[in-house]
């Protein structure tokens, strides 16, 4: 099939440290090699642990390498960034959820919002909160928005 | 914690791109409370935010035009399919959204005289196309639409909810079910009126530009509700779709833009300039429609005149570098950081899947057979027909969210949201429960993500911009035979906390029986015409200048062209 673009590239090797579970304090971490090639990004591996070692892997990405939703910020080796724009590289990376936030699971923190109209909505359905993860939220984390 | 999740509200919107974050806002204007919800994050998990330039609306700002020449050129475009109601509709009110939302703060890119910058895209007669730099059209609207639904106090917005079913009841809107992905809670609204704003299916082929979230899910909806699809065979391929080096940060779409504005070389494996040989007119302009185009590139690629990847060349070395940063501003830096120099070596492209046009049939009132049920945005096909232009996607988004929401309001005045009936629920969330059961034992059989890739593989190759009878009976058998015997059979993680792999297998449930509805119609179609090229069938035929629906008729999937002569 023609519009092949993986055929001609070295496959590499790069080890992912990525902090598991529900909560920040007694979560722990799980380490994975993903195979890539030079170009490829953080997320393009975890989309590929996906589907083979860690299948039940929690992180948010909608626009898949564009760095346009801005959904898959996180901190990789120690700094917040964009997974769709930070590279695989040779060596170890540690992957965490972002700080100041309650973490959902894995690399996904969950920033529900107080927000008025829903107050007595949110009464009522329990778990559920308007905004969750809210893009206003993510941004002021970030430092910018888009 | 409750099993349910209850909610009610006079509109429910699905899907938080453009065309929902319209629909919600207009629905509101009408005095309806509205909420809308996305399976991923209102605002920025659609395609819309992808857009990165091209809008198409008569303005007349950069040279004279008019909404009827914008009509013409669509229809033109369409190659005798377009839902001549709907393209007028998205060329009249184009002018207006745009002005909306220069006045909610879109920082529409102008000229020197201070009137609004409009470029010309290939296929349209006129300077039309207005835009946001650097390639931030899309940011910029849902930037300002995300704005516009948080101010306004008669929307609530929901992310992470995943709808898998509307509840019609004697061929009414009664309400809608899904779950909760944070919690995988089950969740009911209550409502009169549901407009699908999903979104197209195009994350189903393995090559793709749509966002991750574009899985055909309203279009499996609106089939078990009872409403229809038309001319779902028409799939939009991308033509210069970025392709090698690798490159990440950016849109694959990226080069269409930058052509519009800079022109561009396409070369071929060997060096030479090929569009002229399909009739195109060559040189540094960019004036060939998508249809064509990609036409073009796969015949040199398949004749054996590809680049290394298995592409064509586009090459800007000969336009001076500071055109390059004029043009380009900071995505130039983006180039940089993925080793993409443009004043020293070409890049490659291929075509790649794009866009919808085919999608769920709706009266000028975005209304459905199925009463209170609405569409709008790339879900809707019809008024782009056959191939849709340049420019024309975020108009269709912006214009038929709008009147979606507008008659969905009206129709919900006076009345309130419908009194729970747990008996026609009960079958929609019993599915939910027995797929969420799945994730309480170990997982032993593929996970729906290697169905997906298989599915979108089959897509690619059979079901792609050059199509063969044989090639699309096997993809529909397979299709069928995934969908029918192995999606049950499909184990989920055991995960109650944001289990992506649950909404994925809703994403199939609809995805499959999208991609199926795509190869019927495509099978069915013994022709070619713009976005749909049969390979077995290589002319336009006059007795196919017709529209193809495709609805469900106990359970199966039926086709209006059944039976039609070769």
């Amino acid at each position: 099939m023609t519009g092949n673009s993986h055929k001609t590239f070295e496959v590499k090797s790069a080890r992912l440290r990525i902090r598991r579970g529900s909560d920040r304090n007694v979560g722990h971490y799980e380490e994975f090699n993903v195979e890539y090639e030079d170009g490829d990004s953080v997320l393009d591996g975890l989309v590929r642990l996906r589907h083979g070692a860690a299948p039940d892997l929690a992180f948010q990405f909608s626009c898949f390498n564009a760095n346009v939703c801005k959904e898959c910020v996180m901190m990789i080796g120690g700094t917040i960034d964009y997974a769709c724009i930070a590279k695989l590289r040779p060596g170890l990376t540690q992957l965490d959820p972002v700080p100041d936030q309650p973490v959902l699971r894995d690399l996904l923190v969950d920033s529900r919002e107080v927000d008025q109209k829903g107050s007595k909505l949110r009464h009522r359905i329990g778990s559920i909160s308007e905004k969750r993860r809210s893009p206003k939220s993510r941004d002021k984390v970030v430092g910018k928005a888009e | 914690m409750a099993d349910t999740i209850e909610l009610e509200t006079d509109v429910l919107v699905c899907g938080g791109g453009a065309a929902g974050m319209f629909a919600a806002v207009y629905a509101a204007r009408q005095g309806a409370r509205v909420i809308l919800l996305d399976k991923n994050v209102v605002g920025r998990g659609g395609a819309s935010i992808m857009a990165q330039m091209t809008c198409a609306s008569a303005l007349g700002e950069a040279e004279p035009d008019d909404p009827e020449l914008h009509f013409k050129d669509t229809l033109e475009a369409g190659r005798g399919l377009c839902d001549e109601r709907l393209a007028a509709l998205l060329c009249e009110k184009s002018p207006d959204r745009v002005r909306e939302l220069a006045g909610w703060n879109v920082d529409w890119a102008r000229q020197d005289n201070g009137k609004i910058n409009q470029v010309k895209a290939p296929g349209h007669s006129r300077k039309r196309c207005v835009y946001v730099d650097f390639l931030a059209t899309g940011v910029a609207i849902c930037a300002a639409m995300r704005t516009q639904t948080s101010r306004d106090s008669a929307v609530r917005v929901f992310n992470n909810i995943c709808l898998t079913d509307v509840i019609v009841h004697d061929n009414e809107i009664a309400g809608a079910v899904g779950f909760d992905v944070a919690s995988s809670q089950l969740v009911t609204i209550s409502t009169r009126a549901v407009i699908l704003c999903a979104g197209g299916m195009m994350k189903m082929f393995s090559r793709t530009t749509a966002p991750n979230n574009n899985a055909g899910d309203g279009l499996g909806i609106a089939l078990r509700a009872g409403a229809r699809l038309i001319d779902i065979e028409f799939l939009q391929f991308y033509p210069n779709g970025h392709l090698a080096p690798r490159m990440v940060g950016l849109d694959p779409t990226t080069w269409e833009p930058t052509r519009v504005k800079l022109g561009g070389r396409l070369v071929n494996g060997n060096g030479d300039e090929f569009i002229s040989r399909y009739g195109e007119t060559g040189g540094d302009g960019y004036n060939t429609t998508r249809d064509l185009l990609t036409h073009a590139i796969y015949r040199e690629v398949a004749e054996g005149r590809g680049s290394p990847h298995g592409g064509v060349f586009l090459s800007f070395q000969h336009i001076p570098e500071d055109a390059l940063t004029n043009a380009l501003g900071p995505v130039i830096d983006i180039f940089r950081r993925n080793n993409i120099d443009l004043t020293k070596a070409p890049v490659e492209v291929f075509p790649i899947a794009h866009y919808q046009m085919g999608g769920i049939e709706v009266n000028a009132a975005m209304e459905t057979c199925v009463s209170g049920l609405y569409a709008a945005g790339e879900i809707v096909g019809g008024a782009n027909g056959a191939n849709r232009l340049s420019g024309n996607a975020l108009p269709e988004a912006m214009v038929f969210g709008g009147c979606a929401g507008e008659a969905a309001g009206k129709s919900v005045k006076g009345k309130k949201p419908p009194r729970r009936n747990n008996k026609t629920a009960a079958t929609p969330l019993d599915i939910i429960r027995q797929v969420k059961s799945r994730t309480k034992v170990k997982p032993s059989g593929p996970a729906p993500t290697h169905m997906l890739t298989e599915l979108k593989e089959i897509m690619w190759t059979k079901v792609g911009a050059f199509r063969t009878g044989d090639g699309l009976l096997q993809a529909r058998d397979r299709i069928r035979e995934m969908r029918i015997s192995e999606l049950d059979e499909l184990a989920v993680p055991a995960e109650t906390v944001h289990n992506a792999s649950l909404v994925e297998w809703f994403e199939l449930r609809n995805g499959l029986q999208a991609a199926e509805s795509v190869t019927i119609a495509g099978f069915n179609r013994r022709e070619s015409r713009g976005a749909h090229q049969r390979l077995d069938f290589p002319q336009a035929l006059d007795s196919h200048q017709l529209n193809q629906r495709i609805f469900l008729t106990d359970a199966k999937l039926v086709s209006s062209f059944e039976g039609m002569a070769s």
